[in-house]
């Protein structure tokens, strides 16, 4: 539509022809009204003609008038008028004929010889009318007739002009109408012709006018459209230029500029692409060998217009770096769009690093790591993945997917027994669960073919996909198991440690107890003759006594604080000593024997030796029962390599059916292997983790104490000594005690403790002890024995009594546990007097600590509660034996107890 | 046309005037009186007067008046007459003639208004005279008004013919 403002201006630019057509068209209107005017002229001018002929028939009727007044009165003036009319009426005749005037008349068919006719009448009277008053009346009345005669030709002139007249009109006015009906047609024509020229002319001017204005608008449009090109272009963060067909710069927005300050100056719209390459080459944006400029830019050149589109980074001299794409139009343009990508390169950079330093982190670490996308397709993994899983490499050369993986693994059977299609499907589902959720992780152990144990971890990842740890756990769960056997064995020490603490604490009263039995009962057994009665029943009653003790001393050992005396010793030699005892001991059906007993020296204690073969051996003889049975005894020496013994008496037999059992840890070393193997029924599987559980007994109530394998273990970790038990149920149960081996015996007679006999004295001992009975007992003891007794129930009083004479004493005997005063500090108290005074303590409770303690503070001998009379004797003999060495030879250093 | 005749009448009245101006010494004679056969009677405003209020010419008056002669050819007649008369300026300026406007008066009593204008622009003559000979009334004289059509071709058109009055008897001046 055109706008007001528009039309406006075209009607204003078209105006002219507007107002040039109506121009016209008024033209034709007064053409119209000329023609209209013509023919009223041409009617009047025919009428003027009639006119003149009317007038000249007026002016014979007026001459006839004149004729008739002068007949009627004749005088000079009546005839002067007739003659004046005469004339008048005379010269209406000529001209018609002759002049231009009335030339028309004379076309009318008679007019002239009417004319000349009448003309001639005038002339004939012509003479009678120059004097009319000479002529006589009848002369006038003859003219007068003459005359007369003129009236019809003058009127028949006036009729020929009138019918004339009256054709003529007619005739013209036909042709005025025609040529009108012509004009009106002409004019109708001209006037639809205009007007059609004109709307023509207006529709061609509006089709212009709005062509223009597209095109104006288009131009606007264009314009517009660049403008925004150009600030679209401006605005975008890459560098854009466009080259033209001849490789001219034809566009170009700010950013280019800004990548390129180089060409910042040259930069301009018309330069060619050649004269950008020479420029880099001239401010050294671009590095060529001297010379090779022109064959460098030709193949430069050559090189881009051979290339339709190509994408290439390129690294600026001031160190930017530039992705340079460019692409050629249809129209053989090229458009290049540049790329700052310096950051992205440094990303990269970072990212490069940051994943080489995940790759190594990853394949440093000991897990095997492979991480799936939401696809379940590998994207990362690190090389224990391969190692762990004993994957090949070209596995994952060739796989991506998971299900791959764990058909390969399920393949192989490192899911174990089954159908691998249905193990994958119940992996993958699980993984499909779980990412799911994408909550948890799933947690699996597998013991593969190669018998390591494995164990994944898969945990879904919040992007999705899932990582998947493995981790060879063989050692873990091997040393887990171990833990928990040690956490057993831990729970058991605490066990043990208590009761240690318990025994300890109540032994002390027991032994006094105990020792005050046997003291009063060996001094009645001696006072009572044997073939009193009661001397049997006493001597039962210092067997029972005994047997307490054993028990305290078993408890006290078992709770490692009993005292040991650890030497070398051989234990060949001791084992066989306990053979032939336990010999006595065992029932008839049972067969006791050595086998292979080689002598081996270990640093160890003979009693707890003693102690540990006739628990051992007992419970042997126990397990076979009333069957017939062998146990076997043997000693070597063993090389332990690789926690493994490196040869040994297994009976293949038993392999992978035996039960097993073990206390304490072996390492590496020579060891003495002490082997005690019976025919027994067995231990069963579930009886062997507590079997040295303290009071934990199979036998029934009163048959067995449950500290007999408890007091054995007891004594193999005091020698820091291991015990292997494998047993088989009905066939029968090896014991292995290893004790650490030591090759050159100390002292060859160390282990052979003197049998000192229960020799007599009559040195004078001071004896304290806060228990009554028992300081009678051991009084009277050892007053028996012919010694000098002073016996104190106070400390105090016998330090006191020690005071008065310090040297009046050859020994002293104290109790250790004393409420106002302990031993130790009364022996402290009387060294300090005396510094060589003998001390033998009595103690209920020793520890190797304790002993260790007791020597610092110059106690020359320990000996534990309750004490037999031999014993005692024997002992008493000792320090006073040695005290009296001391005495001859002070040189000689005192045996250390502890060793 | 009405402007076109009020500057006519201007042009004519400042002729006129001009003419008044030249004559001053001709008309301030006294106009004598006819002798002969009265030829002509003028009325309306002029100066010199010989009879009342008008005046009276005849043929040797107005011969007096100066002869001018002129050959053209008419649309009443055949050929190129020789024609006689008296100049109307010629005779305006004896009788101290003002107006724009001659009325020329017929013997039949057809009047004709004629611009005193023509008379200024053009030699229009009051002919009595054609070829030498008197004119006649039959010949439509006595006098007859001639405007030199062949000189002036501009002349020959309807309007300037329908001033050739014939048979004038008296003109009178307004």
């Amino acid at each position: 539509m055109i706008s007001l403002r528009e039309l406006a201006w075209l009607m204003l630019r078209y105006g002219v022809l507007v107002v040039g057509f109506c121009a016209f068209l008024v033209g034709v209107f007064f053409i119209f009204q000329g023609l209209i005017q013509q023919r009223e002229l041409i009617e009047k001018e025919s009428r003027i003609n009639i006119w003149f002929l009317a007038q000249t028939e007026i002016e014979f009727l007026r001459f006839q008038d004149s004729l008739k007044d002068y007949e009627l009165a004749p005088n000079p003036e009546t005839a002067e008028v007739a003659r004046q009319r005469f004339e008048i009426f005379w010269s209406r005749l000529p001209p018609l004929l002759e002049g231009t005037q009335t030339a028309e008349l004379r076309a009318i068919e008679g007019v002239v010889p009417t004319a000349k006719e009448i003309i001639q009448v005038l002339k004939t009277v012509e003479s009678e009318m120059e004097d009319l008053q000479s002529v006589p009346l009848d002369a006038l009345t003859k003219v007068k007739r003459q005359l007369n005669t003129l009236g019809g030709p003058v009127h028949d002139l006036v009729r020929r002009a009138l019918l004339y007249e009256s054709n003529e009109v007619s005739r013209g006015r036909s042709r005025h109408n025609e040529l009108y009906q012509q004009l009106l047609g002409l004019f109708g024509l001209t006037l639809v012709m205009g007007l059609v020229i004109f709307f023509m002319l207006f529709r061609q001017i509006v089709k212009t006018h709005r062509a223009i204005g597209d095109k104006e608008r288009a131009a606007t449009q264009a314009i517009t459209a660049r403008n925004e090109l150009e600030l679209a272009i401006n605005s975008i963060s890459e560098g854009f230029i466009i080259y033209d067909q001849d490789d001219r710069v034809a566009l170009f927005n700010k950013r280019y500029v800004d990548l390129h300050p180089q060409q910042a100056d040259l930069l301009c719209v018309g330069i060619s692409f050649e004269e950008l390459l020479r420029a880099a080459v001239r401010n050294g944006g671009v590095t060529v060998r001297e010379g090779g400029v022109d064959e460098w830019v030709a193949s430069i050149l050559e090189q881009r217009r051979a290339t339709a589109e190509t994408t290439f980074e390129s690294r600026l001299s001031d160190g930017h770096w530039l992705r340079i794409s460019e692409r050629r139009t249809s129209d053989g343009r090229l458009v290049g769009v540049h790329t700052d990508i310096t950051e992205l390169k440094k990303r990269e950079s970072l990212v490069a690093q940051k994943s080489e330093l995940l790759q190594t982190t990853l394949d440093n670490m000991k897990q095997g790591i492979a991480v799936f996308d939401a696809a379940a397709n590998l994207v990362l993994f690190n090389n224990q993945y391969l190692m762990v899983n004993h994957y090949p490499q070209e596995l994952v050369d060739n796989s991506i997917a998971y299900r791959e993986f764990a058909t390969f693994a399920a393949r192989r059977g490192d899911f174990g027994p089954g159908e691998p299609e249905a193990i994958v499907n119940s992996q993958v589902a699980a993984i499909e669960e779980l990412l799911r959720t994408r909550s948890g992780n799933l947690r699996q152990q597998r013991r593969l073919q190669d018998g390591r144990v494995v164990e994944t971890v898969v945990t879904a990842l919040p992007t999705g996909g899932f990582v998947k740890t493995y981790e060879d756990v063989t050692e873990r769960i091997t040393s887990e198991a171990e833990r928990v056997r040690l956490t057993e064995m831990y729970h058991a020490a605490q066990k043990t440690q208590a009761l240690g603490t318990l025994a300890g604490g109540i032994a002390h009263d027991f032994n006094n107890i105990i020792g005050g039995i046997i003291g009063n009962c060996s001094l009645m057994i001696e006072d009572v003759p044997k073939h009193d009665p009661a001397h049997g029943r006493l001597q039962q009653i210092l067997d029972s006594g005994t047997r307490a003790r054993d028990l305290v001393r078993q408890i006290l050992t078992y709770s490692r604080n009993a005292e040991s005396e650890r030497k070398p010793l051989d234990l060949g030699a001791t084992v066989t000593d306990s053979l032939s005892t336990l010999r006595s001991l065992m029932p008839g059906n049972v067969t006791l024997r050595a086998h292979n007993v080689e002598n081996c020296f270990i640093e160890g204690d003979a009693t707890q030796i003693h102690q540990v073969m006739l628990n051992v051996c007992v419970n042997a003889a126990q397990s076979i029962g009333d069957r017939r049975g062998r146990v076997t005894v043997s000693v070597q020496s063993i090389d332990v390599v690789g926690a493994k013994p490196s040869e040994g008496r297994r009976d293949r037999s038993w392999e992978g059916r035996s039960v097993h059992g073990r206390a304490g840890t072996l390492v590496d070393g020579q060891y003495v292997r002490l082997t005690v193997t019976d025919t027994g029924c067995g231990i069963p599987e579930e009886v062997m983790p507590r079997i040295f559980e303290p009071f934990y007994t199979t036998k029934e109530v009163g048959q067995g104490t449950g500290l007999g394998l408890a007091a054995v273990h007891g004594i193999v970790r005091n020698h820091d000594g291991v015990v292997v038990i494998e047993s088989l149920a009905e066939v029968g149960t090896r014991f292995d005690f290893y004790f650490p081996q030591i090759l050159v015996p100390l002292t060859a007679s160390a282990g052979e403790a003197p049998k000192e006999p229960a020799e007599e004295g009559s040195e004078r001992v001071l004896l304290v002890d806060d228990d009554r009975v028992l300081l009678s007992v051991t009084r009277e003891i050892l007053e028996r024995l012919g010694y000098m007794v002073e016996a104190h129930v106070e400390p105090e009083q016998a330090l006191e009594s020690f005071n008065s004479d310090p040297n009046a004493w050859d020994l002293v005997i104290t109790d250790r546990s004393m409420p106002k005063m302990t031993g130790e500090e009364l022996v402290i108290a009387m060294k300090k007097i005396r510094d060589d005074v003998p001390v033998l303590m009595l103690s209920g409770f020793v520890s190797i600590e304790d002993i260790e303690r007791l020597t610092a503070a110059g106690i020359d001998s320990v000996i534990g509660k309750p004490v037999l009379p031999d014993e005692l004797a024997a002992s008493v003999r000792t320090v006073l034996g040695r005290a009296s060495s001391d005495t001859r030879t002070t040189a000689e250093p005192v045996p250390d107890l502890t060793a | 046309m009405s402007m076109k005749r009020t500057l006519l009448g201007i042009a004519t009245s400042i002729v006129a005037v001009l003419a008044l101006v030249t004559t001053t010494a001709a008309w301030a004679e006294s106009l004598p009186q006819p002798q002969g056969k009265p030829l002509l009677q003028v009325s309306g405003q002029i100066k010199s007067k010989n009879a009342g209020e008008g005046a009276v010419f005849d043929l040797a008056m107005l011969e007096g008046l100066g002869r001018t002669k002129l050959v053209t050819s008419t649309a009443w007649t055949e050929g190129r007459p020789e024609f006689e008369g008296v100049l109307l300026s010629k005779l305006m300026e004896r009788l101290g003639a003002s107006g724009a406007t001659m009325v020329a008066i017929a013997l039949n009593d057809y009047k004709v208004e004629i611009p005193t204008a023509d008379f200024a622009k053009y030699p229009v003559i009051l002919a009595y005279r054609m070829d030498g000979e008197l004119l006649r009334i039959r010949d439509k004289g006595p006098l007859w008004i001639i405007y030199p059509q062949d000189d002036h071709p501009e002349l020959k058109n309807k309007q300037t013919q329908a001033k050739w009055v014939w048979q004038v008897k008296e003109v009178q001046f307004k």
